[in-house]
């Protein structure tokens, strides 16, 4: 009889423990992010207007901090209780759970041109700005100025900001002791790009007396976007645009059937052939690829330039002191051509959603961001706290910056990154930064060799299919860089495989919209 | 031992009374005498009906043009509209054949590693190396992928990695085991391995255990070698347990390992390694295609579906338990 009410209880033990262990796990549904909310003194008799934010954020961004004092900054000024929700930089997957599922916030950030965007708009969960445009200056003067196409019936749903339309940072990278220990200039053509890449790996300037270099080393394209890294090499060769190509009968078929394509693939297959690529890129994201560069386990990579000049060269510097970042012009091919910078179709939305009880103020939230005001806001921080200003030299108080999350050397809030703008389109620096001027020149180098689009804009088909069409791209493009594929074959599989993913319908829309935007001109 | 009694009793009334309403009571008394048995059980019951059969009503997206606005009932109906496009697709055709070849190379490369293991052990003599062995071998499983895939990118890049290191000291070239294709599936399928089959080997050790040590020493009497009373007696009498796990990794056939795959494929390998359940993740979840997704994750559900019942029916011919 003991025993079997110790088992008894036992028994209830057990089970009472099952019932709790439910109860905690109990998972909550938001999506990852980080909540910083603060309390505004409300300025009016209104009461604050609770505002939620989510947006992606910046990987060069800090976390935001509780009590924030440039929330509680903007909670003041524009009378609101702003909560921002950040999810990681291109994380737009957890943007589209957090609508798909209802739990809508009254102002969002996205991915711009995309399906879901366009879902939003035609569900009417997006607000149109346009009845509140007489108190959006600044985003009014935007869109007037050459955002017009972004309009869907007359009407603008949100903030879209494409970056990267008149400037450009993306160049070619290098490690400039490297280049001056084997006693070379940096590679002005192609054939001598390739020279330079045969002479990192052969020659050992590291000097650890290991041929263990790779020449050129980048990374995977974020995912649904297609895999460009080696794309000036096809320019070189002379492929005219970054999107689409006309055959001879003038209509629009895919950049890879042009013969540019499999002269740059040729030329880009041995390179691979010669152990010149680091083979394991498509494993890296960018962080990764650059580690692999501070490392000295590559010469040459590719990436952006402007307010990296001092982050990429400081890294650089972390892991061997004499490492110098040069930057160059991209090769040129041998009819000379030359180019590598695009202008991106991609944008970032930000658009206020019905779940907005005040949609004037959520827009009015927006325009803050944009506005002169607000940047000043977001980049220096609050004067006198933040920052001290005499004529107009700015002393930075970095240790106040640092408690409301400012990244470090001068550079600006979380709220400031990646949403409405970016400091190259800005052409912002902060005056503390110790590569000024090799920061704007590299600008001017790689703004130089921009390769037009032939199609201005993403069509709906684009929206639609252009996510597995690229996968599809990618795919072969990777095969035919490393000689799984033969040139010929590989193309014309890819061809049929494309068309067939989403491009016939693709290359139809682009036709139309290429001849509409003729019909324009 | 009331149990037996009264489930032989409710047998016997079934057989000869028809009567529905003593039925009825009988069954109510079996239920109260067992009622902390019940009560038990409750927790599991409601676990399941709250997160596997009340959401299985979303699966009808799967047959609507689901507008977020409109909601999972509210949305209109399509018809089939998305399981045709599906099967008009190449891709889709490519990443049902991805699952399968990855889930049966996961079978059979897989499934036999902690039988062997566990009979291996079985045969240790010295309680501290089996416990050791045990201890080595079952700790990865409490790893996750993320930590486990960065762990991997580390061993098996082609630069630094500690495996190409050996392949360069015997003077071979180095493999891409994350990069290339032709490897990837067997990295895939040899680090799941590796990670599961020491935690697996637990259930085969507990069947082993539960084996009268009177046998043994029966056929020792009777001059089988080790040998002999591994093949002769160990295996037969864990065969009833193989067969049952056979049964339900049969079920699971089109789950290919969603977070290990997730972890370490990339745009290069996404012929060989993309499966329904990444695929359903980037249409569904990154492209916003909800429908098309859900139509997809149904269509895996039904083949998981069938291939279940067919193992079952399997098993039972060959004369063993079914898990139903």
């Amino acid at each position: 009889m003991v025993h079997r009410k110790r088992s008894k209880l036992k028994k209830w033990v057990v089970g009472a423990a099952a019932v709790a262990l439910i109860i905690t796990s109990g998972c909550s549904n938001k999506p990852d992010s980080t909540e910083a909310s603060t309390n505004g003194s409300g300025s009016g008799s209104e009461e604050p207007y609770e505002l939620v934010y989510l947006t992606t954020g910046d990987q060069g961004a800090k976390p935001l901090v509780p009590n924030d004092r440039i929330v509680a900054e903007i909670n003041k000024r524009l009378n609101i209780k702003l909560t921002v929700k950040i999810a990681p930089e291109f994380s737009y997957d957890k943007i589209n759970v957090a609508i798909a599922s209802g739990d809508l916030p009254d102002v969002v950030t996205t991915q711009y041109p995309s399906s879901s965007v366009s879902q939003w708009i035609r569900e009417g969960i997006l607000v149109p700005l346009n009845d509140y445009f007489d108190k959006l200056p600044t985003i009014k003067a935007k869109l007037d100025n050459g955002l017009q196409w972004t309009a869907v019936d007359g009407k603008y749903y949100g903030y879209p900001f494409v970056s990267g339309a008149e400037k450009s940072n993306y160049t070619v990278q290098f490690r400039q002791d490297w280049l001056d220990k084997l006693g070379l200039e940096h590679p002005k053509t192609l054939e001598e790009f390739h020279g330079t890449l045969k002479a990192i790996v052969e020659k050992d300037p590291d000097g650890n007396g290991k041929a263990d270099t790779f020449g050129f080393v980048t990374n995977k394209p974020v995912a649904g976007e297609a895999l460009t890294a080696f794309d000036f090499v096809l320019y070189a060769y002379g492929l005219p645009n970054s999107d689409y190509v006309l055959n001879d009968n003038g209509e629009v078929i895919p950049r890879f059937e042009h013969p540019a394509f499999k002269a740059g693939i040729e030329e880009l297959r041995k390179w691979y052939d010669e152990k010149l690529i680091d083979p394991e890129f498509i494993v890296y994201d960018r962080p990764a690829k650059e580690q692999k560069f501070f490392q000295g386990k590559a010469g040459i990579m590719d990436g952006p330039l402007f307010r990296h000049v001092s982050r990429v060269e400081g890294s650089l510097k972390q892991v061997n002191p004499d490492g110098v970042l040069g930057y160059a012009p991209p090769p040129a091919g041998p009819d000379g051509k030359q180019g590598m910078a695009v202008r991106s179709k991609n944008a970032l939305f930000t658009a206020v959603t019905n779940k907005a009880k005040n949609p004037e103020k959520a827009a009015q939230f927006i325009e803050f961001m944009l506005s002169k005001e607000g940047r000043d806001l977001l980049q220096l921080g609050i004067e006198g706290v933040h920052y001290t200003k005499q004529g107009d030299t700015i002393t930075y108080n970095e240790a106040e910056r640092e408690k409301d999350g400012f990244a470090a050397n001068g550079w600006s809030h979380p709220l400031a990154w990646g949403n409405v703008t970016w400091p190259i389109d800005q052409n912002y620096l902060p005056q503390t930064e110790p590569n000024i001027e090799r920061a704007l020149d590299s600008v001017k180098v790689a703004s130089k060799y921009f390769v037009p689009n032939l199609i201005t804009r993403k069509t709906e088909a684009e929206i639609e299919y252009g996510k597995a069409v690229n996968e599809v791209y990618n795919q072969y493009f990777v095969n035919l860089l490393n000689g799984k594929l033969d040139v010929d074959q590989g193309i014309a599989e890819l061809g049929e495989q494309w068309r067939q993913a989403g491009g016939d319908e693709i290359l139809k829309q682009a036709n139309e919209e290429y001849k509409n935007q003729g019909a324009g001109k | 031992m009331a149990y037996i009694d009264s489930e032989a009793a409710v047998k016997e009334v079934s057989v000869l009374t028809p009567k529905p309403v003593r039925k009825q009571a009988r069954l109510l008394r079996y239920i109260w005498f067992n009622r902390y048995l019940y009560l038990m059980l409750v927790p599991a019951l409601l676990y399941y009906l709250i997160f596997h059969y009340i959401p299985m009503y979303g699966a009808v997206v799967a047959f609507k043009d689901f507008s977020i606005t409109k909601g999972i009932l509210g949305s209109e109906w399509a018809g089939f509209k998305h399981f045709e496009y599906l099967f008009s697709q190449d891709k889709f055709w490519q990443v049902i054949e991805n699952t399968v070849v990855i889930s049966l190379y996961r079978l059979v490369f897989g499934f036999p590693a902690p039988i062997i293991a566990a009979l291996l052990l079985n045969e240790v003599r010295v309680r501290l190396f089996k416990q050791t062995v045990q201890t080595v071998i079952y700790l990865p499983h409490f790893i996750s992928w993320v930590i486990l895939g960065g762990i991997l990118i580390n061993l098996l890049s082609t630069d630094s990695g500690v495996v190409n290191n050996v392949i360069k000291l015997f003077g071979g070239t180095p493999i891409g085991f994350l990069s290339d294709e032709s490897y990837f599936r067997s990295m895939l399928v040899f680090s799941m391995i590796w990670k599961e089959f020491g935690w697996n080997t637990i259930i085969y050790m507990a069947a082993l255990a539960g084996i009268s040590p009177h046998l043994y020493e029966a056929a020792v009497i009777d001059g089988a070698n080790r040998f002999q009373r591994l093949l002769h007696l160990t295996i037969p009498l864990i065969r009833s347990t193989i067969v049952l796990i056979l049964i339900l990794r049969l079920g699971g056939i089109m789950e290919a390992g969603f977070e290990q795959i997730f972890v370490l494929y990339h745009p290069g390998v996404y012929r060989v390694s993309d499966i329904i359940d990444t695929y359903v993740y980037r249409i569904g979840l990154a492209e916003g295609r909800f429908s098309l997704a859900a139509a997809v994750g149904l269509f895996k559900s039904l083949i998981n579906f069938a291939l279940l019942v067919l193992a079952n029916w399997l098993s039972r011919r060959m004369g063993e338990q079914g898990v139903y």
